[in-house]
């Protein structure tokens, strides 16, 4: 029963609700990095990382300490406050202790603090009233919806380079009419689930 | 005085197609988790907000300066100048 919630929240939260196609968050990080298929792929891996930690820090941190002072009207705020310290701690912390893994990963880390999408998570856990486990479940599952759009997206805009488009649509729009076409496929995952 | 669940039902058996509700929709945009009090103790609220802004911001800012000092990372000053030198078309 447990695990059974835990799966479908996975894949309401990877494919149903997919962060980039359906509620068209975070994009300016989708279009940035989804030129290059090495970049998708390593802005994945440090998003999913991320995205997991923060989300239980922000649970922890709203449910215990800021429902019982009565202050959740904070969340935003403080949510944004927790990304950011974490990212730049583990910024400070990398770069000291594995110089390998900064140097791969360390340039999303920066970007990573300013998305929407890591701040959706918590805000909808919050909403939602997500325990602990749900919450992380949801955020493993948002950052591989995150990652599977950066992958599509990558994969399709390497052939788009070698593509005739016309010349007022290259680069930058057809990204754009790619992306309402996914958008469209992805539509399709309604109703995947029976509530 | 009118009931406005009843009318929702009657509304749902006339149209078969909100048998999809049934299904997990997808949700536009982020909302909802706004609960709604009947009375609001203005002074405490203020009070606690206040201090825990300032806790959390001293916390952050003190352990964010110790990791600094403690992961400092020494980059050679002749990096960034020979940098400079160069064309910037690396």
């Amino acid at each position: 029963m447990e695990f059974a919630k835990l799966f479908e929240l996975i894949v309401a939260a990877s494919l149903i609700n997919n962060f980039v196609f359906t509620r068209f968050l975070g994009l300016c990080i989708f279009f940035g990095v989804s030129r290059k298929m090495e970049t998708a792929v390593g802005m994945s891996i440090t998003f999913t990382a991320v995205m997991m930690v923060s989300a239980g820090l922000s649970w922890l941190m709203f449910h215990l300490v800021m429902v019982p002072l009565n202050i959740t009207f904070l969340k935003i705020i403080v949510f944004i406050g927790i990304v950011a310290g974490f990212v730049q701690a583990s910024d400070t912390i990398m770069r000291k202790v594995s110089p390998e893994l900064y140097h791969k990963l360390g340039i999303y880390l920066a970007l990573i603090s300013t998305n929407c999408i890591i701040l959706a998570v918590p805000l909808i856990s919050a909403g939602e009233h997500y325990s602990f486990i749900e919450s992380l479940a949801f955020a493993f599952g948002s950052g591989l919806g995150f990652a599977l759009a950066l992958v599509i997206m990558a994969s399709i805009r390497e052939k788009l380079e070698l593509a005739d488009v016309p010349a007022p649509f290259k680069g930058l729009p057809i990204a754009f009419i790619v992306t309402g076409l996914i958008a469209l496929a992805f539509a399709g995952f309604s109703g995947l689930i029976k509530l | 005085m009118v009931d406005l669940q009843k009318i929702l039902a009657d509304l749902a058996g006339v149209f078969p197609l909100a048998d999809i509700f049934h299904f997990l929709i997808p949700q536009a945009g982020v909302g909802g988790g706004v609960e709604a009090k009947e009375h609001v103790e203005l002074i405490p609220v203020i009070k606690s907000t206040l201090i825990f802004l300032a806790g959390i911001g001293t916390v952050f800012g003190i352990g964010l300066s110790l990791a600094a000092k403690k992961f400092s990372v020494a980059i050679n000053p002749k990096v960034e100048q020979v940098m400079d030198v160069l064309a910037h078309a690396h």
